[in-house]
């Protein structure tokens, strides 16, 4: 009996001591702190950049979280990132110039709506209906009725639907929008669905400054003319411009509706008009075309050249066709323009002619404004210097000018209108963008048009005395610098924090122009194609373009394209708090072995 | 006993609980006047709303009341419990039997011996018997009495009639006061002119109405104001005030579209009512023949026609009659009798009637080449409108050889269609390629017919040509040489400019071709025919180019006027000088611009903002305004009725249907305005562009040596 208790005594001691040294063997390890030295991969830096859309941030947020367990994520680009993921799909300023791999997750395609694109003039005459084309994108939509409302000042001013015939397409499509008077206008494209909640509405928005401007013509006539006679006469009945006139009638006599120059090269010329229409082009002499050289290069004007008979002349200088064809039948002939709008609908706007002109060769750069049904470019035009030159070849299209055979007068006065809107002012003011969020960057960019189509452009820029800018009227003037260019100078500064409109105030050379700016805190521009853009970003970036769904495949394919660097570090394993655990169990089981043998 | 007792006490809290309902009642419509009153002091509801306060009074009296006795039915379910309160003498005697009153009554009443306790039938027995004797000495209407809560009443009605007079100015029905005047209604009766027969209708605030012209509208407006001006686009009067009311009458005769605006004037004027006009055309009537429906050729003048006539008219029809034009004679010697003949008329409905008749030609006394002709005439009622016939058609009593008069229709069998040039060349060719098919007679025959359709043809043209072309310049020999004595002969005519055209030379060839054409087929030579023919086509085309003038003919010798030629020294040559006049903007445009603006500046109030108080005369002038534009192009009228509907709308301080209103009106109006001006396509372009196009133009192309 006392072997065994003996037995047991040496047992529990044993015990004792082992849980002892093990506990001191742990104390004296920490003391030394050991270290080990092993191979680690670095975490990766992984830039998760948002788009401009609540949805946009919101989907960050969730990218973030998908790939925050594998990665080390920022909410910014950094040059020393890994890899970059975007979300939306419009690649942000800030991610464009990083190089390495980069990702973009999209919202997963369903309904919606985006306005790609809106062309609208910057300033239009309050005499004229204008044209707002635009482009939408509207996906996941496959017969639905879209409804594009143009909306001026708040008010509707034309609406139209289109049906959308794939669940990807792109609908174009013009608005008219009309002004009940002069100032800024702010102008809204709204597209939406009918039905309620099948997607959400795009808006874009743009600002027409509306000016009460006439254009100044001069009709020039080197011998009388029906063709031009008709013309002017349809520009004289048309409020938006003021035509003054010459026809030659015989050497020395003339005949005059207001005050034109005596000479085409008279100086008065290329500070008076805006365009130029030329009857009778045939009888001009060298020093006319000449004339008329100089104002399209030096004005940046339109002259219009009106044949009526083809022979050849000084005029054939500065056309640049040569090889003629003339037509001449009995039976007229419908001369339909050729340009579409930009919406892609047919222009019904069409002259009628007998005898038509064209050159069997176009000039280079030249386009086609009107054709007859076999596509003969009978009314053309070619950019000369900064200036068109318009080349009518519809002879007697003046026999046809009664309305039931053809838009003589709206054809004529829409063409010359246009080339008028073309003609560059002597100073022009430009605010990019023109309607713009609070903060938001404005750029202001005012041209002299004399000193950068001057042949010695920067003396006459030098010469032209000071250029002084305000912004809205405040006496503290905006500072112009030159950008390099001639007679150009630019402003870099930013929308003010109140939303309203406001105007960039430009004098200089004899004039007071302005440019209208509009600050919104819901202003939208068209967006463009975010995709045509974005895939090839991607792209070459060794990325791929993932949906929301996908978002799982996000890590895997980071983790493909990124390949951290391993490098060696020392371990100290004893530095870890958790050796305090077996140390205390340790020395609080021998405690309790030695209470349970009443030991002290 | 128990039912006796019981019964009694039934009664009598039945007879608290009508006692209580009459008091909620009491308190449920005092309260509702009340409010009625406080309200109607406020201004509320207010006169535009279209709610007068008497009604809103009442509304508010049986809403109260109702209200009350709903909030009250639970506690008036305790009858018994407030009689409890009310009399405290029962001391729970009255809740107790009613409690028991509501169990089945008891069926043993003794006492139980054994336990020496009474019965619970005895009990409840004894409690109804003593409750019964309680309520036996309650008086329900000193326990719940109604006086005071009648006399609140009271005052409270006389204040809300006290306060209603104030709201309306003393016009206790009528709608509330208003400082601004308004047209609260107005009732529109469009009474159509008498021959239309049709009924007088009313229309209360119509914003368009459509009337057949001649229509007399008679317009009562309610309002406010101390006068009502009529407004037309020709007219401005004011409306009849009605003696003590608020009531204006007047009227206007309905002749072409326009509108009506009725503008109320006080101190200040109010907003307006614009109705817009749409006069409707009386259409004529329409008369067909649909039996025989055709030109008859009759082998005798003995026959009877089954004639059928169909009849519509966009109202009524008035009449409908058979008229014929007997017609005998010949040569230039015709004779004409005009007559009717009875018709027997079915009218299923006043717009539709149809006639029948068998028409027996025998009272007629037609001969052989005799002829008759008939047409349906119809009227309808309008004083002064003209009747309307139907396509008349001929019934003619044939002849050998007979033709239809000119100047009637062609029997439909013949060839009614007149020959033409090209025609005879081509039945010439024709009968040239059958020439081995047929036989000698037959050719002859077709050579001779087509030579008869050629004068035809040569006829034609020469009346055409007035009948008056002479042949004589033209040698018959040589169709291309002038005959030099016919032509001095005709030398006053060339002196006259009668034959400076070369035009009706040609004219002259052709018809002299024609003649030897129709000599030739007639020869039954065939060939020479043909290609007679075909000069006279050649001479046609020639005759009728383009670029010649036939048929010139001069009234009077022409002679230079010395005056009229252009002479004079080279020295006073001067320039003729013309002032450039601006082209103005069409008063069209300007107008729908203003219109535009205004509906731009409406459309500027902002949300949840009060509307600015003009806002609603501004639309409704604006209203008026666009109908004076064209009142009647639709779009117009469209514009017209929105900007109505946003006036009043912004009455109803109803913005977010203000502004739906004016988006229509705006759309229309800018629509209407995209319409007339010019449409731009571009804008400028920037110089950068500009310069950037011509270099790359000047580079791509050569210089052109000279």
């Amino acid at each position: 009996m006392t072997g065994a208790p003996a037995q047991r005594t040496s047992t529990g001691a044993a015990r004792r001591l082992a849980l002892r040294g093990v506990a001191v063997a742990i104390a004296l390890l920490a003391l030394w702190d050991p270290s080990i030295v092993i191979e680690r991969n670095d975490r990766a830096l992984v830039s998760v950049i948002s788009g401009v859309t609540p949805a946009d941030s919101m989907l960050a947020g969730r990218v973030a979280s998908a790939i925050g367990r594998d990665f080390a994520v920022v909410p910014l680009t950094l040059g020393a990132a890994d890899a970059v993921v975007i979300t939306g799909e419009r690649v942000p300023a800030e991610a464009a110039g990083f190089v390495g791999p980069a990702f973009a997750v999209i919202r997963d395609t369903r309904a919606s709506l985006a306005i790609e694109r809106l062309s609208a003039p910057r300033s239009a005459s309050v005499d004229a209906a204008a044209t707002v084309s635009v482009t939408i994108h509207a996906r996941g939509l496959r017969g639905r009725s879209v409804v594009l409302s143009l909306l001026a000042d708040g008010v509707v001013v034309d609406r139209i639907s289109r049906t959308a015939v794939t669940d990807d397409d792109r609908i174009s499509a013009d608005l008219s929008v009309v002004f009940a008077g002069p100032g800024s206008m702010q102008l809204r494209v709204v597209a939406g669905v009918p039905d309620d909640g099948v997607a959400d509405a795009a808006t874009a928005d743009h600002v027409v400054d509306v000016v009460p401007r006439r254009w100044n013509v001069l009709v020039h006539d080197g011998r009388p003319s029906w063709m031009s006679t008709f013309v002017r006469r349809a520009m004289e009945r048309d409020a938006r411009f003021v035509v003054t006139s010459r026809t030659v009638t015989s050497t020395n006599v003339a005949t005059d509706a207001g005050s034109p120059p005596p000479r085409l090269d008279d100086a008065r010329v290329r500070e008076s008009y805006d365009v130029i229409v030329v009857g009778a082009p045939d009888a001009l002499q060298l020093r006319e075309v000449a004339a008329l050289d100089d104002f399209l290069r030096r004005r940046g004007g339109a002259v219009v050249l009106l044949l009526d008979a083809r022979k050849n002349g000084e005029y054939d200088r500065i056309t640049g066709a040569s090889d003629w064809t003339l037509r001449e039948s009995g039976a007229a002939v419908q001369v339909r323009r050729t340009a579409m709008s930009e919406a892609g609908a047919p222009d019904t706007v069409a002259l009628r002619a007998a005898e038509l002109a064209w050159p069997a060769v176009l000039p280079s750069g030249a386009e086609t404004i009107a054709s007859d049904s076999s596509a003969r470019p009978v009314i053309w035009s070619v950019a000369v210097g900064a200036g068109h030159l318009v080349v009518s070849g519809a002879l007697d299209a003046w026999r046809y000018r009664d309305r039931s055979q053809s838009a003589f007068d709206e054809f004529w006065t829409g063409i010359v209108a246009a080339e008028a809107a073309r003609a560059v002012p002597p100073l022009d003011v430009r605010v990019t963008p023109s309607i713009a969020r609070p903060g938001e960057r404005i750029e202001v960019s005012v041209t002299l048009r004399d000193a950068a189509l001057s042949v010695a452009g920067n003396q006459q820029a030098a010469s032209s005395g000071p250029i002084e800018a305000t912004f809205d009227g405040s006496s503290d003037p905006v500072r112009l610098v030159p950008d390099g260019s001639v007679g150009r100078l630019v402003a870099t500064l930013r929308a003010p924090a109140a939303d309203g409109q406001y105007r960039f105030e430009v004098r200089g050379i004899g004039r007071d122009v302005s440019a209208p700016l509009v600050v919104r805190a819901d202003a939208n521009r068209a967006t463009g194609r975010l995709r045509d853009a974005l895939d090839p970003w991607i792209a070459t970036r060794r990325g791929a373009v993932l949906t929301e769904s996908e978002l799982s495949r996000l890590a895997p394919a980071l983790r493909a394209a990124i390949s951290p660097p391993a490098h060696a570090e020392p371990w100290h394993p004893m530095r870890s708090p958790w050796w305090i655990l077996p140390f205390a169990l340790l020395l609080s089981a021998e405690w309790w072995l030695r209470r349970r043998r009443v030991l002290p | 006993m128990w039912n006796a007792d019981a019964s009694a006490v039934r009664v009598f809290l039945a007879r608290a609980s009508r006692r209580l309902s009459v008091m909620a009642l009491l308190e449920g419509t005092a309260a509702g006047l009340g409010a009625s009153a406080i309200l109607a002091l406020a201004g509320w509801p207010a006169r535009e709303s279209g709610v007068t306060p008497l009604a809103f009074g009442l509304v508010a009296l049986a809403v109260g009341g109702v209200a009350r006795l709903i909030i009250t039915r639970d506690r008036r379910a305790q009858v018994a419990l407030l009689t409890e309160r009310a009399a405290p003498e029962c001391r729970n005697l009255l809740v107790t039997a009613d409690e028991l009153s509501q169990s089945p009554p008891p069926l043993v009443v003794a006492a139980d011996a054994a336990d020496h306790r009474p019965s619970r039938g005895y009990v409840m027995a004894e409690v109804m018997r003593r409750a019964a004797a309680l309520v036996a000495q309650l008086d329900a209407a000193s326990l719940f009495p109604l006086a005071r809560r009648a006399g609140i009443g009271a005052i409270v009605a006389v204040a809300w009639i006290a306060s209603l007079a104030r709201a309306t100015d003393g016009s206790l029905a009528g709608p509330a006061a208003s400082a601004v005047p308004m047209i609260d209604a107005v009732d529109v009766t469009i009474q159509p002119p008498a021959y239309t027969a049709l009924p007088a209708r009313t229309v209360r605030n119509p914003d368009r109405i459509e009337v057949f012209a001649g229509s007399r509208i008679s317009i009562e407006a309610r309002s406010n104001a101390r006068a009502v001006i009529l407004a037309t686009p020709d007219t401005s009067r004011a409306l009849v005030a009605g003696a003590g009311t608020q009531r204006y009458t007047g009227s206007v005769i309905a002749a072409e579209d326009g509108f009506i605006s009725l503008e109320p004037r006080s101190d200040v004027s109010g907003a307006r009512r614009v109705i817009g006009i749409t006069v409707l055309a009386d259409a004529h009537p329409s008369a067909r023949i649909v039996a025989p429906g055709r030109d008859l050729v009759l082998a005798d003048g003995k026959r009877a026609i089954e004639v059928a006539i169909e009849a519509t008219d966009d109202i009524a029809l008035f009449s409908l009659r058979l008229r014929y034009t007997k017609v005998t004679g010949s040569g230039e010697r015709f004779t004409f009798v005009e007559g009717e003949v009875p018709l027997t008329i079915s009218r299923p409905a006043a717009r539709s009637w149809k006639a029948s008749v068998r028409w027996q030609l025998d009272s007629l006394a037609l001969e052989p080449g005799d002829m008759v002709v008939y047409r349906a005439v119809a009227t309808d009622a309008r004083p002064g409108a003209p009747e309307a016939e139907s396509d008349a058609f001929i019934a003619e009593v044939a002849s050998p050889g007979s033709v239809a008069a000119a100047g009637f229709a062609m029997d439909p069998d013949q060839d009614r269609y007149a020959l033409s040039q090209q025609m005879i060349v081509l039945k010439a060719e024709r009968l040239l390629a059958r020439r081995a098919s047929v036989d000698a007679e037959a050719y002859a025959d077709s050579a001779a017919a087509i030579a008869s359709e050629q004068r035809r043809v040569r006829a034609e043209f020469v009346f055409m040509m007035g009948g008056e072309i002479n042949e004589g310049a033209v040698d018959e020999g040589n169709l291309t040489d002038i005959n030099e004595e016919a032509e001095a002969e005709a030398e006053s005519d060339l002196l006259a400019g009668r034959e400076a055209n070369l035009g009706r030379m040609a004219l002259r060839r052709a018809t002299r071709a024609m003649s030897l054409a129709a000599r030739e087929l007639n020869a039954v030579d065939v060939a020479a025919g043909l290609a007679q023919a075909r000069v006279a086509i050649t001479q046609l085309e020639l005759a009728f180019a383009r670029n010649r003038i036939i048929l010139r003919a001069l009234a009077v010798r022409e002679e230079l006027d010395p005056a009229r030629r252009l002479s004079g020294e080279l020295s006073e040559l001067a320039r003729s000088t013309r002032a450039v006049v601006p082209a103005t903007v069409e008063e069209r445009v300007v107008s729908l611009r203003a219109a535009l603006a205004d509906a731009a500046r409406l459309s500027r109030s902002e949300e949840g903002v009060l509307a600015d108080p003009s806002f609603a005369a501004d639309a409704s002038f604006a209203a008026e305004r666009v109908l004076r534009i064209d009142p009647s192009a639709r779009p117009m009228q469209d514009a017209a009725s929105a900007l109505s509907l946003a006036a009043a709308a912004f009455s109803r301080d109803d913005q977010a249907g203000a502004r739906a209103a004016l988006g229509l009106a705006s759309l229309a109006i800018a629509q209407e305005l995209g319409r007339i001006l010019p449409r731009s396509r571009s804008g400028a372009t920037s110089l950068e562009h500009a310069v950037a196009g011509g270099a790359i133009g000047d580079l791509l192309r050569k210089p052109r040596p000279r």
